[in-house]
């Protein structure tokens, strides 16, 4: 009676349990979902799906130009791809969802053993079991020449020297030693499957949070935004960069041997940081990383003239239209103020002007027709051609990519520095997500070592009376690596026989 | 005496090494083995002195780095490392057999790299890119990794090979288990890839005089026609298993049809009990006799296959790691899906799936033995194949 009236006390009012109850009742009913995801038969088949995915994704170039495409696969494929998300499968759909099915299944599973594992890990007086030890097969044994109480206190003293834990027992027989070590290494699986998870963690930190862009900032200028790879969109940094210098070096066979850019960042118009940044050492400033990728060579006249001017074009202008659906491109002569027809009635498109020198996003990107494209039933939109860069249209992502085609631009020869003015392309990113998966790195590596090469190792050396003498048998066991096991107890029976 | 000379000799000091091993396993002669031993430990130095001396000699040339800059150099530096394994592992394990496998491993990899034309063995400055202290831990890694990874295979090949006890290659009497005819399929696989690299290896190596060629086309016939012999031999056994005569083997000649049939042959249970042709095949034991008897039983093999793997695991996970570290701070991402990386991440996916297998699901033997061949597969095409597919990793190009 009284016991039923504690439980029903429990039941009403300690809200932790009412609490546990309620829990198990959720979890009898999403026991399937538990049995789906708590088995390692799906993890074998995940991490195997995973792999034979990813194959997709180095066959097929991903993130081309979506005309490339139309024209390698023609369009049946390249629809039924296009659908499936293959052209950047790594982030399509179905890829995510095995990436997700692996996160659940690594939480279930570490959750519903780990209860097991920690009142394994965690007791204070670690229970031996001296008929398990008894009936192992592998022993070592030889004659002591004391009885076991003088024995065991000379073997306990060597033995803790290995051993983090050792005790002595009385057993019906005599004296029984039992030591182990390493409890805790039984832990290292869940430290590598948490890395897992801090890695996939991290990269949604960075891909929620971070941005990857862009940008090109001749000598002596600076810029305030970046361009987004991928989508194009203009990005504020929140401070300027300013292009000091930039150089590169060569080695005797004419290589490039370093690129360096002297940078310094201006904050509410003052500098304050300066660096040189190369390749492989980026400038890092408020969560901002700055990397060097590419470099160039301004169009000569710039230096001189950063004025616009309107009306001293090129005398041929020939544009490129490229379409999207049929993967053509098309070149046709324009003049400027002139509107042309753009091929399988794609709309119209005009010049209006020719800047020698055009801003974008505050940055100098050199000698740049502006355009107007009135597509068919839609708004016209503003176009900029700039000619050092055919493929700027593209960005855009229009249902055709303009270029300036037969650009005359000088070959580039490396080493020519006299009066020439280069810019240097930068690599932006920011990834706040990045220590955390790095944090996983480091986990992942460590917890790798440890549940490979370490194991909890349990000892047993029973010291049997036998007359004066004592008989001392020794057995050992582990979690992982049993043969070494084996040689280590070895090796302590002949360090013991010698004592 | 420059590195490349040095290292040139070492390849052949492997090549000896290896036929010492395997005329040791074949011709049962433990001295050989013993000899092979010494061969590959003086095979070893000479790679050792050959990778110190590249270092050197780029400083001489003025543009000093670790000799782990390209395709030459770290084949160079696989061939050590496999080498090193296998020679600490037949101290501590005491059976030179092993070494007919892991060394003409070793062997083709320095011939690969000395002999390939796609392969230069010149010193190249390093471009600014790879100039990072990331990047030398990266290769090392990676290498350690896939050298255990290599090694693993080895035992996984011995495993397959221990599997065919009792299996009289030229004879058509009796029956075959499918897993020996699956086994015996996948070893002569094996061997004729070996066989089609050495062979390109010879053939850009020299230009040939006729008769020499005429020499090597006779040998390979004759090592074909022997094979196919086998296969027919085996064939007819399959179909004795599946209750079958072995007339059978003529629906092979069908088009189309014979994939069907190929695929019944390798995968098709035989009859439970005694048919017309005799008792079931019983396919395996450790009571092998012969050439087998003297590989390591399958329970060791088994047991060295997943500590190798477990080494090469680490150690292709730090490899994984410091490249990315390395692209972090050349790019500023760690991670861009780019082939190279994307199938790194694959073998590391396969050999993932080989530990839950073996840990958990309890597999051993054979499955374990398929997927660390397939895990060693996945390595080659990191390694190699990736270059024929469109990407932007530039590193490991010759
Ligand atoms: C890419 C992801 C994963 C990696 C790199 C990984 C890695 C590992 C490693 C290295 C081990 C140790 C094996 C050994 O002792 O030899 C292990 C064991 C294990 N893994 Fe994973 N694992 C992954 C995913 C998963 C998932 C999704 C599950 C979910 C069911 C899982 C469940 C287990 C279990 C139950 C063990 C055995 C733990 C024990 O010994 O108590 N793993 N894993």
């Amino acid at each position: 009676m009284f016991d039923n009236d504690k439980i029903i006390w429990f039941d009403c009012c300690c809200p932790i349990y009412s609490f546990i109850t309620k829990w198990r009742y959720v979890l009898r009913y999403s026991n399937r979902f538990w049995k789906f995801f708590v088995s390692v038969k799906l993890t074998v088949v995940l991490l195997l799906s995973l792999a034979v995915t990813s194959i997709v994704g180095t066959v097929i170039p991903q993130n081309e130009n979506p005309a490339a495409y139309f024209r390698a696969y023609g369009e049946f494929v390249y629809k039924l791809f296009d659908l499936l998300g293959i052209f950047d499968m790594y982030h399509s759909w179905w890829f995510q969802l095995l990436i997700l099915l692996l996160t659940i299944n690594i939480v279930v599973c570490s959750i519903d053993r780990l209860s097991a594992t920690w009142k394994i890990i965690f007791v204070k007086n670690p229970s031996f079991n001296l008929s398990r030890f008894r009936t192992l097969s592998q022993k070592e044994v030889f004659t002591g020449k004391q009885n076991p109480k003088e024995l065991s206190t000379v073997y306990e003293t060597v033995i803790s020297r290995q051993f983090g834990y050792t005790r002595v027992e009385e057993t019906d027989k005599g004296l029984c030693i039992f030591a182990e070590k390493w409890r805790w290494t039984r832990f290292g699986v869940y430290i590598v499957h948490f890395s897992v998870i801090l890695l996939l963690l991290g990269g949604l930190i960075g891909s929620l949070f971070g941005f990857e862009g862009f940008a090109i900032i001749p000598e002596d200028e600076k810029i305030d935004s970046i361009r987004i790879r991928n989508t194009g969109q203009v990005r504020s940094l929140g401070f300027e960069v300013l292009c000091d210098d930039f150089n590169i070096s060569f080695y005797d066979n004419g290589t490039p041997k370093e690129y360096r850019s002297s940078l310094t960042i201006i904050e509410h118009g003052k500098p304050v940081h300066k660096k040189d940044i190369i390749v492989n050492d980026p400038l890092r400033y408020k969560g901002i990383n700055i990397f060097q990728s590419s470099y160039g060579k301004m169009p000569s006249g710039t230096l001189q003239n950063k004025k616009i001017h309107k009306k001293d074009p090129p005398e041929d202008i020939t544009l490129n239209f490229a379409s999207k659906k049929s993967g053509k491109a098309y070149k046709i002569k324009a003049v400027i103020g002139k509107p042309v027809d753009i091929p399988e009635g794609l709309g119209k498109f005009v010049i209006i002007e020719y800047r020698k020198s055009a801003d974008f996003g505050g940055q100098n990107i050199g000698q740049t027709y502006m355009g107007i494209l009135t597509p068919k039933d839609k708004d016209p939109v503003n176009i900029m051609l700039p000619l050092h860069f055919p493929n700027f249209d593209k960005m855009r992502r229009g249902a055709v990519v303009i270029s300036v085609a037969e650009q005359k631009t000088k070959i580039f020869n490396p080493g020519e520095k006299s009066n020439q003015r280069y810019y240097t392309g930068l690599q932006i990113t920011k990834d706040p997500g990045v220590w955390v998966v790095y944090t996983g790195f480091i986990g992942m590596i460590i917890g790798i070592f440890i549940t490979f090469f370490m194991s909890h190792q349990r000892l047993c050396i029973e010291i049997v009376k036998r007359g004066k003498k004592s008989d001392v048998i020794i057995t050992g066991t582990a979690n992982k690596n049993k043969l070494a096991m084996q040689d280590r107890i070895k090796k302590i029976s002949e360090k013991l026989i010698n004592l | 005496m420059n590195s490349s000379v040095l290292l040139s000799i070492t390849t052949f000091t492997y090549g000896l090494a290896a036929f010492l091993y395997i005329a040791s396993w074949v011709f049962k002669k433990p001295l050989s083995g013993r000899l092979a031993f010494w061969v590959a430990l003086i095979g070893v130095v000479g790679n050792t002195a050959g990778i110190i001396m590249r270092w050197v000699e780029s400083y001489r040339l003025g543009i000093g780095h670790a000799p782990l800059s390209n395709m030459y150099e770290s084949l160079v530096f696989f061939s050590w490392t496999i080498v090193i394994i296998y020679l600490v592992i037949e101290r501590q394990y005491k059976n030179a057999v092993i070494g007919a496998f892991a060394t003409p491993i070793a062997f083709l990899a320095m011939a690969y790299a000395s002999m390939s034309p796609n392969v230069s063995d010149r010193i190249q400055p390093l471009i600014p890119a790879l100039k990072s202290n990331w990047l030398i831990a990266h290769v090392i890694t990676c290498f350690l990794g896939y050298a255990g990874f290599a090694v693993a295979f080895c035992f996984s090949l011995m495993y397959l090979v221990r599997t065919l006890t009792n299996l009289n290659l030229f004879s058509i009497q009796g029956r075959l288990a499918r897993s020996k005819y699956l086994n015996l399929n996948i070893i002569m696989l094996i061997f004729n890839s070996f066989l089609a690299v050495i062979c390109l290896i010879v053939y850009k190596l020299i230009s040939f005089k006729t008769v020499y060629i005429i020499i090597a086309i006779f040998f390979l016939l004759l090592i074909q026609s022997l094979q196919l012999l086998i296969y027919f031999f085996q064939s007819i056994k399959r179909l004795h298993d599946l209750d079958r005569p072995g007339s059978h083997l003529l629906l092979s000649l069908i088009p189309i049809y014979n994939i069907y049939f190929n695929l019944v042959l390798l995968f098709k249970e035989g009859t439970r009990d005694v048919n017309q042709y005799g008792h079931p095949d019983q396919y395996s034991d450790d009571t092998a006799i012969g050439l087998l008897g003297i590989l390591p039983i399958r329970r060791i093999l088994d047991e060295l296959t997943h500590q190798m793997v477990m080494f090469g695991f680490l150690f292709l996970s730090i490899g994984i790691i410091t490249g990315a570290v390395w692209a972090n701070s050349a790019w500023g991402s760690y991670w861009s899906w780019d082939p190279k990386e994307t199938w790194s991440l694959i073998t590391w996916f396969v050999y993932a799936t080989f530990l839950h297998a073996r840990m958990m699901r309890g597999w051993s033997g054979k499955r374990i033995a398929y997927l660390s061949i397939l895990g060693f597969m996945a390595v080659i095409f990191t390694y190699f194949g990736v270059n024929l597919l469109p990407g932007l990793h530039s590193y490991g190009l010759g």
